[in-house]
């Protein structure tokens, strides 16, 4: 008898208990979706031309300006770096002889500077084959700079346009800039 | 002797369901409309700033036959611990701090005066401990709706940085009386 009543006194304990409890509940699902923002914009210097035509430029080159200067804006919510190759990575292509050996892509310098995050190069140095001239922090709308410079002393030293003795031509390259995140 | 343990046991058999009955009279039931909460990120200042949606969901909370007066509350949680991705690849947003709950206005009472609202101002959410998003006193039947604000990715910390990809968790609303 004495089980029967504890068993009696157990349920009613717990029966108060249940009745204390969660009287209703809802859910709701939450969905977030993050797209990509990663956004590169040439602003300006799209286009970059040199045209060498006194002795003074083909022995001395020829220094950036703001004529030789590309621009590009950068908005990205993750780290991000931005790398430049040159399409044809070795040298220039000549499009009236389509000669592709005489004019490599170390007569070309850059120099770069920009809002956010370290830029590469700080200083005039030749081109390379790939080369990653941004690694930069998230960021909205940061500013970059590359500065052009042909054949000046700080890109070929004594190796002078004059000195290389060039065919007269018109010499093209396509420079790709790539945004990727870190 | 032996009346006497069966008296205890009338007694006690009785009481239950004295009990059942009450418990069965205090009846509560919370809905939520509106459906599903959906974020989108779609511009660099969202990242940084975060995202409301305001007025985004519609609860309704109802009582009936509760008498004598009760103490009630509605209480928030995420039934996980981080905000998950959906994808396997990319890791789950750890922090569930990301996401706030918030009761926009005032709510309706109907009866006007059946009971009393007090909002607890916005929260981030949890997942062990449900929050107290509103709780009151009612006396008899009731009704409470209210609007509810989602927001998300309020620094901080911000969104910079967390990988793109479908992220969900879920909300739960508890209605507890007491």
């Amino acid at each position: 008898m004495k089980k029967v009543l504890a068993g009696a006194l157990l349920l009613l304990l717990s029966h108060f208990g249940y009745s204390q409890t969660v009287s209703d509940q809802a859910v709701v699902p939450v969905s977030v979706t993050l797209n990509a923002i990663l956004r590169l914009t040439v602003t300006s210097g799209g286009n970059i031309v040199f045209v060498v035509n006194t002795v003074d430029q083909y022995t001395n080159g020829i220094a950036t300006s703001p004529r030789t200067t590309t621009t590009f804006r950068v908005s990205s919510t993750r780290n991000f770096t931005v790398t430049m190759v040159p399409e044809n990575n070795t040298h220039f292509v000549g499009i009236q002889t389509n000669n592709t050996t005489n004019f490599p892509i170390t007569n070309v310098g850059i120099v770069c500077a920009g809002t956010s995050g370290v830029v590469i190069p700080a200083a005039v140095a030749p081109l390379l084959a790939t080369q990653t001239i941004v690694t930069s922090p998230a960021a909205a709308n940061a500013s970059y700079t590359i500065g052009w410079e042909l054949a000046t002393n700080a890109v070929v030293g004594a190796s002078t346009l004059l000195s290389q003795s060039i065919p007269a031509d018109v010499y093209v390259n396509n420079m790709f800039l790539t945004l990727a995140p870190q | 002797m032996k009346h006497v343990t069966k008296f205890f046991f009338l007694f006690l058999l009785s009481l239950y369901i004295f009990t059942t009955s009450t418990a069965h009279a205090q009846t509560g039931t919370v809905r939520v409309n509106g459906g599903g909460v959906q974020f989108f990120f779609t511009a660099y200042n969202q990242y940084s700033s975060g995202v409301t949606l305001t007025n985004r969901n519609i609860v309704k909370i109802n009582y009936t036959f509760a008498t004598p007066p009760l103490n009630w509350q509605l209480r928030v949680k995420s039934d996980y611990p981080s905000i998950m991705s959906a994808n396997g690849s990319t890791p789950d947003i750890a922090n569930l701090t990301y996401l706030k709950v918030n009761v926009e206005g005032t709510p309706t009472i109907t009866p006007a005066g059946n009971t009393t609202v007090i909002i607890n101002g916005a929260f981030y959410v949890d997942h062990l401990t449900p929050q107290v998003l509103v709780s009151g006193t009612g006396n008899g039947n009731f009704e409470v709706n209210m609007s509810i604000s989602y927001s998300f990715g309020f620094p901080p910390p911000s969104l910079i940085n967390i990988p793109w990809g479908l992220y969900y968790t879920n909300l739960t609303f508890i209605l507890e009386y007491f």
